[in-house]
């Protein structure tokens, strides 16, 4: 049977996790001090080495985009974000983190921070997690006072700080840019990009966003090196991943592993199984703006590319599993009407769109089986049109969804 | 003049002091004055994000996740149980303001589906069987905040 292997997680139940002597003597701010040592270059390159790719959903590089946030101007100011917006379904990954080892997450910051020459950033939190905000103002006022945030860090020249911001309700505000509105305390409409935060982010200067999940990595390959870290995973995704596992498994929950295990492993192994046994009917990966593969596809290896070649991502990690009894028309409605709610209605493709896909799902759940394939693809073509004409990503997702089910999942939307 | 970036923030402090779970008309003033904005951009960023309310809910407020995980295991049901044993139909506040109850999107606690939040805090479980230690929780919220006089945060 395959085990875990905790990188992003490997301070999880070790105790209480605000003791920062804990988090020390268990070997927490060794991967700073070793980031610390190295010049810049240094560091970036045993980064993008590491092949590390974000884990907020889009899996970018994250050596490179340090890198060019880190080149985009000299000598000016430059931000750290940390996207702790969180508000994919079925992911809860970095509410994990944060509550169970708000010290990895402070120290996956300040080697942020070291990577691209900066001294200031910010937390964003979604509003609904109470106890991750809580936690994490208590492991940065404790840092703080012991010198792990602060000027001149380990009597050496580098200076850095973060505050914490607050989300309150939006989706859509988990996306980099609108994410920055919003922490610059507007409306969570989006910017048009380019510019990338990496040239022009909050305040429009140079702004590095990564989510929590990502930044969690950071301290072990500081620590261990990039060709530590490329031992682990698949030959194109090296590493591990957080996975959420939720709707009828036996056990739900989540588990850090290994890239490249095949879903039927995560599922068996570390889910529990599907409820009551056997095969599901599907699995939705990575959450409303992710993608379904069906019961006879479980010998798909999670990585990045396999899936990629199955029509499937990876996304934040979300592994949704309905159980042989569930129905795919109903799942179809209830994704179209989480887009319809969040988008946030700027232009006119994705505001019409969204509302005309959940009506379009109610009208294919009332259909005979047989007439529902031509009704989908009625609905992906429509979702095509508006991934083509949206302004922000949100209005190129529901595709992704609907895209995956005809593909992958005829027999469930007939039966 | 604070910069704006902590207006978010200071709008969530507000909404917990006035007891009624929403954003006072004065409180909106205040934020005009400290960040510098025209009461109708404050109302522009407050009616965009949904944990923020213009009119006054119930002193202690109900979320029951409508994701896509949480209706899978139904969500819906809850919503009806809940309505049913505080009298408010569908969404909305009771005749005594004591609860408002509504919809949300995902908590991130799906692994613990179907999912509601009483006054910010996750109930996990909350299929037929949980709901009981759910109301369980409101009338304890209830009586805390009626010793307090009524008004109270219910914290
Ligand atoms: C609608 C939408 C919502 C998103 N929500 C999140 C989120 O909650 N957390 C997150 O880390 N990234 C989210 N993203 C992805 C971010 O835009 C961005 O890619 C990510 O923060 C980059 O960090 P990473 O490279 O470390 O993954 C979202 C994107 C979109 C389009
Ligand atoms: S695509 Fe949708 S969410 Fe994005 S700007 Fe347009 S309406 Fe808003
Ligand atoms: S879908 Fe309800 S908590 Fe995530």
């Amino acid at each position: 049977m395959a085990t875990e292997r905790r990188i992003a997680l490997r301070h999880l139940d070790s105790g209480d996790p605000l003791d920062i002597d804990a988090y020390v003597a268990r070997g927490g701010f060794e991967g700073f001090r070793k980031a610390l040592a190295m010049d810049p270059g240094t560091l970036l390159g045993e980064i993008e080495r590491s092949a590390l790719r974000g884990r907020g959903g889009a899996g970018f590089p994250a050596g490179l985009k340090e890198k060019s946030t880190r080149a985009s101007c000299e000598d000016c100011e430059r931000f750290v974000v940390c996207n702790a917006d969180e508000g994919e379904p079925g992911t809860f990954k970095d509410r994990i983190i944060m509550e169970g080892e708000p010290f990895l997450l402070v120290e996956g910051m300040l080697i942020s921070a070291l990577a691209i020459g900066s001294s200031y950033g910010y937390l964003y939190i979604r509003g609904e997690y109470g106890l991750a905000i809580e936690r994490m103002a208590k492991a940065m006022e404790t840092a703080r006072a012991r010198g792990f945030l602060g000027d001149g860090l380990f009597g050496g020249r580098f200076s850095f700080d973060f505050e914490i911001r607050k989300g309150a309700g939006s989706y859509l505000c988990g996306e980099e840019l609108t994410l920055i509105e919003s922490l610059e305390g507007k409306r969570g409409y989006p910017r048009v990009k380019p510019p990338f935060p990496a040239e022009k982010g909050l305040w429009g200067k140079p702004t590095l966003v990564n989510n929590v999940e990502t930044m969690a990595n950071l301290p072990w390959i500081a620590e261990h090196g990039a060709d530590a870290y490329l031992a682990m995973g698949s030959a194109g995704s090296p590493g591990t991943k957080i996975f959420c596992f939720s709707g009828d498994v036996e056990r739900p929950g989540f588990a850090e592993l290994e890239m490249g295990l095949p879903l039927r492993t995560l599922i068996e192994d570390f889910a529990g199984g599907v409820k009551g046994g056997g095969e599901p009917l599907a699995v939705l990966l990575g959450g409303a703006a992710g993608t379904f593969v069906s019961g006879g596809m479980l010998d798909l290896a999670m990585d990045y590319d396999a899936l990629k070649a199955s029509g499937a991502t990876l996304g934040s990690g979300a592994v949704i599993v309905m159980g042989r009894n569930r129905s795919l028309p109903d799942m179809l409605i209830s994704l179209m009407d989480f887009f319809a709610h969040e988008s946030c209605g700027k232009c006119v493709p994705c505001r019409v769109g969204t509302t005309r896909l959940a009506r379009a799902a109610k009208a294919l759940a009332a259909l005979d089986g047989a007439d529902r394939p031509d009704a989908l693809e009625a609905m992906v073509a429509e979702a095509e049109l508006m991934a083509k004409t949206s302004l922000c990503p949100l209005g190129q997702s529901p595709v992704l969804p609907l895209k995956s089910a005809l593909r992958n999942l005829r027999g469930p939307l007939q039966g | 003049m604070e910069r704006r970036d902590k207006l978010l923030s200071w709008l969530h402090e507000a909404q917990e002091r006035s007891g009624r779970n929403y954003l006072d008309p004065k409180d909106l003033a205040a934020a005009g004055k400290r960040f510098g904005l025209t009461g109708a951009e404050l109302r522009g960023v407050a009616s965009y994000y949904s944990m923020y309310s213009l009119k006054p809910r119930g002193r202690h407020l109900i979320r029951v996740c409508d994701s896509p995980v949480c209706r899978m295991l139904g969500s819906a049901g809850v919503l009806e149980a809940l309505g049913g044993a505080l009298g408010i139909d569908g969404e909305g506040t009771d005749a005594e303001g004591r609860f408002t109850l509504e919809t949300c999107q995902c908590l991130g606690h799906c692994a613990s589906a179907p999912v509601v939040a009483v006054d910010g805090t996750v109930h996990a479980d909350s299929g037929p069987d949980g709901i009981r230690s759910v109301l369980a929780s409101l009338r304890e919220a209830d009586e805390s905040s009626s010793t307090l006089g009524g008004g109270g945060r219910g914290d």
